[in-house]
């Protein structure tokens, strides 16, 4: 590799980065890729294989620094979306919304070090909820404009599922064919079944055969702890490996970025302290920034720049979750397989006379107890024998499902920065505010309704646990704050995701998403993202 | 069968540079603390002490000194109230004296350090014990969930064929 100034800077390596510098590389081009975490090796770093893995969870080495802002105030009325729990009752007990954590991995890979691996296309609906429900906004690009991204991204990763569904025209097969469905999800097959639902095989990053030299998934259903045999197609064992193949990408971990440095108009410089916290800058023709609808707009903002439209940060969209977890009289050991391994579509965008505009999916998952500690701390009350022997009656026992609906932005949800509260560099840090809308709620009322009466009809006796993005705030998913879109007053990068401030700098993450895509998963969609700002950037600007 | 002894302590205290929290052992005021810790260990999971289990969450909550505090003036509490409700230190009480001794400190209120304390070293002891493969066992579990992983997620419990 020659040395400096690189063709590109890439800022960020999860979902979109990773991919945007393997896009770069591959048609030649010499890449800086900065990452503010570690290189983690998952045969070392992680603990699947020893007794005390649930102890011992993800590797995290370094959590970012955010703080949160005034929780919204919640109504008496919706006490039945309450966040609770049977042996510790509410989660919540306060009148307001409470802000948990946003869920993010600074590594190499980003925070699919610790996805549970979905790996969907957005319906081609979801580009359009503005044209099609008269709320949030359209994208400027369509599902086609995504295809050929979508598709490189499926074939690097590894993706397994169904060849064709119902709810997505003109599919292409899948590299790999879809994983069968644990023992417990064939229970809830049969319950969505017996509701008029269609249960079916998701779409994931985990591989269900031996592909590019890398093995089959175990079903250990560890996603979450970090894969160490490297089935699950996480940004670290896939795009990166073979960016660095080139020979052309170098990626620096421990390089926390502070500052984009502009001069006439360009990114002259990305300014950052690396791993011994000593001062650094690096110079490229083109800068791209993905580190997430968080961070992101937290560099530019701190950096004074991209932010004519004054759109920077505003938008912002998060998960809307619901989650409930019922014990069933039947053993059925729920903690094998993969973590959501199937999923009903039926009201991703479904048509009117319903009491919410866009939609929501739903799923079938193993749940968050996948061991015996935390199914003893999480639905166990007390202690001695009787608690011993609860334990062996009930282990094994939970069934779960979820679901994930849209979140349309609002005034009241927005990152901003916090000026009181630096990170450890004196950087100061993003401050979330996350306020829930009626259609969010209407939303909520509806999923945790099709999930009561999915664990009813699968035969579970009582719920023990139910999670809810109503008062809690919990977002691993998060979106919009640097939106995409023709209109330079209305968005921050235009619809090839180049800010329509500065010509060398590009956003290739969830901050551009100008919805929230309905509650499929948002990581395939941002790897071809990423693929597509590095075309563009290939074909247009480094010329 | 391995015991709880005061040189343990001292030993873990003393790689965190935390020794001056153990009370002292002339003064007639401090717990028998050794004993008690297993015996609390035992009380909220019976054949913790046998696993281990009690010197695992002992060193759990010795890690920081805020947390090495809380588990100080808890036991100190546990010790307090044993004597003044029953006259003997809790690791001599019979098993349901024990077991009033821990649902008062589980209802106090959640303000006191007792409480905070059990809450603590209940789910740490809980956690650890729940890590045994001894104990996995009879729970029919067949982890840790690598190497082996579940190859039969897609069949009933056992092996069947579902």
């Amino acid at each position: 590799m020659g040395r400096r100034p690189y063709d590109a800077v890439v800022i960020g390596s999860g979902a979109g980065g990773g991919p945007c510098a393997y896009g770069l590389s591959v048609r030649g081009r010499r890449v800086l890729l900065l990452e503010a975490g570690p290189r983690y090796d998952p045969y070392k770093d992680y603990h699947l294989h020893e007794d005390d893995w649930e102890i011992r969870g993800f590797p995290d080495r370094e959590r970012g620094v955010y703080t949160f802002g005034e929780g919204q105030p919640l109504r008496e009325d919706l006490g039945r979306l309450r966040s609770r729990n049977r042996a510790h009752g509410l989660f919540n007990p306060s009148p307001r919304r409470r802000y948990l954590r946003y869920f993010n991995v600074k590594g190499v890979g980003g925070s699919t070090l610790r996805y549970q691996g979905e790996a969907h296309r957005l319906h081609p609906k979801a580009f359009r909820i503005k044209s099609i429900y008269g709320v949030g906004n359209d994208w400027p690009i369509g599902y086609g404009d995504l295809l050929p991204y979508y598709k490189t991204a499926e074939r690097v990763i590894g993706v397994a599922g169904p060849d064709a569904d119902p709810y997505h025209p003109g599919r292409v097969p899948l590299p790999l064919p879809p994983h069968r469905l644990s023992y417990a999800s064939r229970i809830v097959e049969k319950a969505c079944a017996r509701m008029g639902l269609r249960l079916i095989p998701n779409r994931v990053a985990i591989l269900s055969r031996g592909y590019d030299g890398r093995p089959s998934c175990n079903y250990c259903n560890g996603c979450s702890y970090g894969c160490p045999i490297k089935d699950k197609g996480s940004i670290d064992v896939t795009f990166i490996p073979k960016a660095e193949a080139t020979g052309r990408c170098r990626v620096v971990e421990g390089a926390h970025v502070f500052r984009l440095d502009v001069r006439k108009g360009r990114v002259r410089e990305v300014l950052y302290y690396d791993r011994e916290g000593k001062e650094r800058a690096a110079r490229a023709r083109v800068f791209v920034v993905a580190c997430g609808a968080v961070e992101t707009p937290r560099l530019l903002l701190n950096s004074g720049i991209a932010n004519s439209s004054g759109q920077v940060g505003k938008n912002f969209m998060e998960t809307l979750l619901w989650h409930s977890t019922a014990l069933h009289p039947m053993r059925l050991d729920s903690y094998r397989g993969i973590p959501i391994d199937s999923e009903v579509l039926d009201y991703l965008f479904p048509g009117a006379g319903l009491p919410f505009a866009s939609g929501f999916r739903l799923f079938a998952t193993s749940g968050v107890a996948l061991g015996p500690v935390n199914f003893a701390l999480m639905y166990l009350r007390g202690w001695g024998k009787g608690f011993q022997r609860e334990m062996e009656r009930s282990f094994g026992h939970t069934l779960s499902v979820g679901g994930i609906g849209e979140f349309l932005p609002n005034r009241d949800t927005f990152v901003e920065i916090d000026d009181k509260v630096k990170d450890r560099y004196g950087i100061p840090v993003a401050r979330i505010h996350a306020f829930l809308g009626e259609n969010e709620i209407r939303l909520l009322e509806f999923m945790s309704t099709k999930c009561r009466e999915i664990l009813e009809a699968s035969g579970a006796d009582e719920i023990v646990e139910e999670i809810s993005s109503y008062d809690l705030f919990a977002a691993t998913h998060v979106f919009g704050t640097c939106r995409m879109g023709k209109d330079p007053g209305t968005s921050v990068v235009d619809p090839s995701c180049r800010s329509h401030d500065i010509p060398n700098l590009f956003i290739a993450d969830a901050s551009v998403f100008p919805s929230s895509g309905g509650g499929s998963p948002p990581s395939l969609t941002i790897s071809a993202i990423g693929l597509r700002v590095a075309e563009y950037i290939s074909r247009e600007v480094l010329i | 069968m391995k015991r709880l002894t005061r040189r343990w302590f001292l030993k873990v205290l003393g790689a965190l540079g935390l020794s001056s929290l153990l009370p002292g052992p002339s003064n007639a005021a401090s717990p028998p603390l050794t004993r008690d810790t297993e015996a609390l260990a035992e009380a909220i999971m019976p054949g913790a002490k046998d696993l281990g289990v009690d010197e695992r969450a002992a060193a759990l909550m010795l890690k920081r000194p805020e947390t090495a505090r809380i588990f100080f003036s808890g036991m100190r509490g546990l010790e307090r109230y044993s004597r003044d409700r029953y006259g003997r230190p809790f690791h001599s009480l019979e098993e349901r004296e024990r077991e009033a001794v821990l649902r008062w400190m589980a209802s106090l209120p959640r303000e006191r350090i007792e409480r905070l304390f059990f809450a603590r070293y209940r789910r740490a002891v809980i956690a650890y014990y729940y890590t045994c493969p001894e104990v996995w066992k009879r729970l029919k579990y067949n982890g840790p969930p690598q190497p082996k992983g579940f190859m039969d997620y897609h069949l009933p419990p056992g092996g069947g064929s579902g």
